[in-house]
Formats: C-alpha cells, sequence, structure tokens
C-alpha cells in the first residue's frame, strides 16, 4: 500500500494535532519561558506545516487518482503471512528468551525463518546451529555480552 | 639525538607495530558487527592497555578507534546496516551501489576516501591544532544551536525524492527524540508509563530497525523476484579509485576540510560532520539527481569527512584535554593514567611524545589500506551465501546487536518497532536517513536552545548577538530560503524574456 500525497498530508496532519495537544501537558522551566514543552511543540508546527504541504501538493498533481494505491506484493496473502510470521517470531522471542536461554531461543528463531525463506529443512538445520554457535561464542564469550542463560538448556557462555 | 628521531624510535619498536597491528585487527572486527561501536572498541581495550608502555597503549586505541569507524561503512555497504550514525549519511548510495554490482566501487571508495580523510585531518591537527582549538572554544551554546539545525536542514538536501516526504521522516525521527525524561525539567515524555522507556529511545536499535530489518521484512515480500547481489571481487580495489580521485578533487578536499572544522568543535563529531558533507555534495553536485540511487560522489565527500572528523576530535583533547566525542573522552583517560597530561603544557614538556603519538596517527590511518583490504576481502565471502540463508542470519546478527546496547530485550523490542516502522516508511517512499539524523540531533537542538535561553533571559535575539552565532544563524536562514530565491529569480527572467 502507497499513500498519495493527500493521504499523508491528513495523517501527518492528524499527527500534529495529536503531537499538539500531548505537548501542552509538559512545563516550561520554573521561572522561564521554555522547557519540556518547547521541542515538542515546534516539532508539532513543522509537522503541521508539511501535512498542509503534503496536502497542497497532492491536491494540485493527484487529481483523479486514488489516495492510495496497492502494490503488487499487498494482493498476495503469502507475502502478508511471512511478514507477520517474522514478526511473530521475533516478538516470540522477546518473550520467552529468558526462560529458553539463548541457545535453544534463536536456534528455533533462525530454524524457523530458514524455513520460511524456503531452505531445505536439512540445511537450514546445520546452518542455524553453526550461527548460533558462531554467535554465541563471538558476542557471549569474546565480547562478553551477558546473553541470557536460561532455565532449559545453556552452554557455558 | 633529536626530538624527532627519538619519537620515531619510539613508535618503530617492534612491539608497538605488532600491537597496533593485533589492535587495527581488532577495531576492524568489532566495528563490523552490527550493533558494537567504535567507542565500544575502545573501551574494551582500556584494561589491557594498563599493561602496556606508554605510546604502545595510545598507538592500540588510536589505530582501532580509526579502523572501527572505517569499518562501519562495510556492513553499510554490502548488507545495508550501517555501523554507526555517521555512515548512515550514505549507506543508501553504497548499498545501491553492491546491488547493482558496483560494490567493488564503492568499498574501493569508503576505504582510500576514509583513509585520506584520516591523513589530512591528522596533518592538520600537526601544524594547525593550537590555532584551530583557539577559534574551537569560542563555540558556545549559541553556536552550536546554530550548527545542529544547519545539520537538520541536511534532511532537506539528502532526501531523493519529494521534500515533504523527506521532512516526514525528519519529524518521526524528532518525535522519537524527545520520548525520555532527559529534557529540560526531567518530566517523563512520551513513556506511557514504560520505565524502559524513562531512558529514552537509543539510535543504535533504533538504526539497527530501521535500515537492516526493515530490509529483511521487505525481501520476505518481494526479495525472491529481486535476486541477489553480485559479490564484489577485490581485484583492482584500491586503483579503481584513481579516476575517481581525479574526477572528484574538489569534493574530496571539501569533505576533508568540513569534516576536520566540525570534528574540532567538541561535541559536534563525525555524525554532523558526515551529513552535513553529503547534504553540501549533492546540494553543489552536477548530478544531483543521482544522489540516493547508487552514486559515489556522496561517498568520496562524506566518507573523507567523518574520518577528517575523527582526527579533528583530536585538536580540542590534545590542547585542552576537552573530549570531542566518547572516544576521545576514553582516550584522555588513558592519557592521564599513563602519565601524559593533555594540556598546552604537552607540546612543550614531553614533546618527544607528542610527535611519537603524531606518527602514531598517521601510521594509524596508512595501516587502514592494507588491514582495511583484507576485511573487505573477508567481508565480501557473506555475499557469496544464498540471500534465503543470509537474511535469517542478518535478523539473529541484528537482534544480538541490538541486545548488546542495553543488555536486555529493551533493545530488541524497539529494534522490531523501527523495523516495522522503516518497512512502512519505505513502502510510502519516505526516506529512512533524515529520521536517523532527527533521532541523533533531535536531543542535541532541545539541549542547546535551552541553555541559550537560561543564558539570555528568554530572549530570542540572542541567538544573532555574538558574531560567529549571527553569522551562522544567516546562512541557516539562507539555505533554508535559496529554493524561494532561486524561484524568484527565474520567474523574473522568465517575465523579462
Amino acid at each position: 500500500m502507497r499513500l498519495g500525497d493527500r493521504a499523508l498530508g491528513a495523517l501527518t496532519l492528524l499527527g500534529a494535532v495529536a503531537l499538539f495537544l500531548a505537548s501542552r501537558q509538559f512545563s516550561p522551566l520554573p521561572g522561564q519561558k521554555y522547557g519540556a514543552e518547547t521541542l515538542p511543540l515546534a516539532i508539532s508546527g513543522l509537522t503541521a506545516i508539511v501535512g498542509i504541504w503534503l496536502i497542497l501538493q497532492g491536491l494540485a498533481t493527484e487529481r483523479g487518482a486514488p489516495l492510495a494505491d496497492v502494490v503488487e506484493w499487498a494482493r498476495e496473502p503469502a507475502a502478508w503471512g511471512r511478514i507477520a510470521a517474522t514478526i511473530g517470531l521475533i516478538a516470540a522471542y522477546i518473550l520467552m528468551s529468558d526462560w529458553m536461554g539463548f541457545t535453544l531461543a534463536s536456534l528455533v528463531l533462525v530454524f524457523a525463518l530458514m524455513l520460511l525463506t524456503g531452505t531445505k529443512p536439512l540445511p537450514a538445520l546445520v546452518v542455524s546451529v553453526a550461527a548460533v554457535l558462531v554467535v554465541q561464542f563471538a558476542f557471549g564469550k569474546l565480547l562478553m555480552v551477558p546473553l541470557p542463560r536460561g532455565e532449559i538448556l545453556s552452554l557455558p557462555w | 639525538m633529536s626530538v624527532l628521531a627519538q619519537s620515531f624510535a619510539m613508535v618503530f619498536d617492534p612491539q608497538v607495530l605488532m600491537v597496533m597491528v593485533l589492535s587495527g585487527a581488532f577495531g576492524l572486527f568489532v566495528g563490523a558487527i552490527p550493533g558494537l561501536t567504535a567507542t565500544m572498541a575502545t573501551a574494551l581495550l582500556v584494561p589491557i592497555t594498563f599493561f602496556m608502555e606508554p605510546i604502545a597503549a595510545i598507538a592500540s586505541i588510536v589505530t582501532a578507534s580509526a579502523m572501527a569507524i572505517f569499518s562501519g561503512d562495510i556492513p553499510g555497504a554490502l548488507l545495508r546496516i550501517p555501523g554507526t550514525p555517521a555512515s548512515a549519511a550514505y549507506v543508501d548510495d553504497a548499498y545501491r551501489m553492491t546491488r547493482d554490482g558496483r560494490g567493488n566501487e564503492a568499498l574501493g571508495a569508503l576505504l582510500v576516501f576514509s583513509v585520506i580523510g584520516g591523513v589530512f585531518g591528522t596533518i592538520v591537527l600537526i601544524l594547525a591544532s593550537p590555532i584551530l582549538a583557539e577559534i574551537a572554544l569560542k563555540f558556545s551554546s549559541f553556536e552550536y544551536f546554530w550548527l545542529v539545525l544547519l545539520g537538520l536542514s541536511a534532511a532537506i538536501f539528502v532526501s531523493p525524492g519529494s521534500v515533504p516526504r523527506g521532512l516526514v521522516a525528519l519529524v518521526i525521527g524528532l518525535v522519537a527524540a524527545c520520548v525520555g525524561m532527559d529534557n529540560p525539567t526531567a518530566e517523563p515524555r512520551f513513556t506511557f508509563g514504560n520505565v524502559d522507556l524513562l531512558g529514552g529511545i537509543s539510535f543504535i536499535p533504533a538504526m539497527i530497525g530501521l535500515f537492516a530489518l526493515a530490509e529483511v521484512l521487505r525481501y520476505l515480500v518481494r526479495g525472491h523476484k529481486t535476486g541477489a547481489p553480485l559479490r564484489p571481487s577485490t581485484k583492482g580495489l584500491l586503483k579503481s579509485q584513481l579516476p575517481v580521485i581525479r574526477r572528484y578533487p574538489k569534493q574530496m578536499l571539501r569533505g576533508n576540510v568540513t569534516g576536520t572544522l566540525i570534528g574540532a568543535l567538541p561535541g559536534a563529531g563525525a555524525d554532523i560532520a558526515a551529513w552535513i558533507s553529503y547534504a553540501m555534495s549533492k546540494r553543489f553536485s552536477r548530478e544531483p539527481e543521482k544522489f540516493g540511487k547508487g552514486h559515489v560522489e556522496g561517498l568520496v565527500e562524506a566518507g573523507a569527512s567523518n574520518n577528517a572528523a575523527v582526527s579533528g576530535a583530536w585538536i580540542p583533547a590534545l590542547v585542552f584535554g576537552i573530549p570531542g566525542d566518547s572516544i576521545t573522552a576514553i582516550v584522555i583517560g588513558v592519557l592521564y593514567i599513563k602519565g601524559m597530561n593533555p594540556g598546552p603544557t604537552i607540546f612543550i614538556n614531553q614533546a618527544e611524545l607528542i610527535n611519537a603519538l603524531f606518527i602514531v596517527f598517521l601510521l594509524a590511518n596508512l595501516l587502514m589500506i592494507p588491514l582495511g583490504w583484507l576485511a573487505i576481502r573477508a567481508a565480501t565471502t557473506i555475499l557469496a551465501v544464498p540471500q534465503k540463508i543470509l537474511m535469517p542470519i542478518i535478523t539473529l546478527f541484528c537482534m544480538v546487536g541490538a541486545f548488546a546496547i542495553t543488555n536486555s530485550v529493551f533493545g530488541i523490542i524497539l529494534m522490531l518497532c523501527f523495523g516495522i516502522i522503516g518497512f512502512l516508511m519505505e513502502e510510502n517512499d519516505i526516506p529512512i536517513a533524515p529520521a536517523i539524523l532527527g533521532l541523533v540531533l533531535g536531543p542535541l537542538l532541545e539541549q542547546h536552545f535551552i541553555t541559550s535561553m537560561i543564558k539570555a533571559d528568554g530572549h530570542l535575539m540572542a541567538f544573532f548577538d555574538r558574531p560567529i552565532a549571527a553569522g551562522l544563524g544567516i546562512f541557516t536562514i539562507l539555505v533554508w530560503c535559496a529554493p524561494l530565491i532561486r524561484r524568484a529569480i527565474l520567474r523574473r527572467k522568465e517575465a523579462v524574456t
């Protein structure tokens, strides 16, 4: 989906209003004219200008065109499925890594992603095991990043 | 023995040279991994330097930091994961070139012009540091405010397509920069009650998400049809740059000078330098329409500029002991531990040490050519891996890199959110680079504005009271009005004819 100038402009203008309303709760420094509200208010002003600019530009150039174009991939349900699955896998990693440990959680993640991109199961398994071990060694051991150890399976680094 | 000969003897000691090669390799390794920064490479070296002689210790840190800044460009060009905000300015050009089968040219340009920028900055450091440092000290919050605003204006020029769509990206970055309690009154802004957001949005996870994860998502929806980029060959990597140097000498010089000057200002640094240089390059180019679509000109100017800025940052560090960025801050600590006290007296009392330091600088930048070549050769093997295997592994690297910044899954959450935002932005032809610019410069803009207003008791005209500030201010406003003025002149010309 690609928004045209008019639709994007309207959305931007809406964002500017929301930002303006949200910024009014912040207060200036005691005894000063400016403070925490200055930057968000200034940004909301800039956003409003950009929104109006886009709407005017759209009105001038997009006469008769639809508000948004649907691009080719967006008509394939499989493409949407792949995106949703990837976001879901990363979200699952975020939720589960503390419990499963880095080794297992990332192995599941990389293996599933490889199946998603169309790699055959056996090569996918071999490559994911190798990749996880290399990353675990480089980050966990060499660079001393405290990767989650987990409760199920934890390698010593 | 003369002072200079003594300094040479100190540097060309087998132990020092070996330390330099090893730290260089380490710096290249750390810098090339997305999520790990040049600052981190430097910080990890500090404990090891305790056991070294003074010159070896400094040499190791100088070499590692110079290499790490360059090698941040490598994943940017190969996988579209910029290593530092400084390389984010031209990552789209470099990555497009790799996709078009010109990765050889892109990586060669980044290497060669990094070296040229670094050497130029060092020569200025040797010849003119006291004078430049004197000028740099005249910069107060008023001047920095204008400089940051000028940097932000670069967003208008770096946007490859429509200007308002570029500004939408800038606004997204600026809003993200507002999040957290790091603001004048320390009120939690846009945190929605989340404790992790109180600390603000750190730009490394955001940058990894916006560029790299968005690229992975894009591959998943349409990648099967676009085909993999060719693996760049390293044959003639350096030789191929001779015609580029001959073609763009002005751009190279401009990048060197801008980078060194901006780098010499404490707190400005390589990020602003790269962005302003890239914008300048596009503004004065004869082919501005090619920028962002795989054009080498911007790489020449901005690539030279950010490395010149790294050398420039040493000017205030050595002359006054004022760190220009986080790396020099760490180094000043190491200098003190090793008994070299940065400040005006270092040039008189420890002349042989400071000369040795200058030699180390030059040598570190020259060492970048062979080591950088080897690193590029090793890194390009990545592209021999089929995309369907590479993309999941990139995702893993993105996640671990984002995790390493905060040592918590919060970094991964940020990366995922910005990955989705980046994907949506690109689907709507909104460029990514201005969002990074807003995110990095937003906090600086606020800080310098509020500090200035406290000093001036809220009088806005104070931004024009000091001579340098007034000059920068007028220049910034002229930059904004230039398109309007040009249009007015064209219209008048048309009316006359």
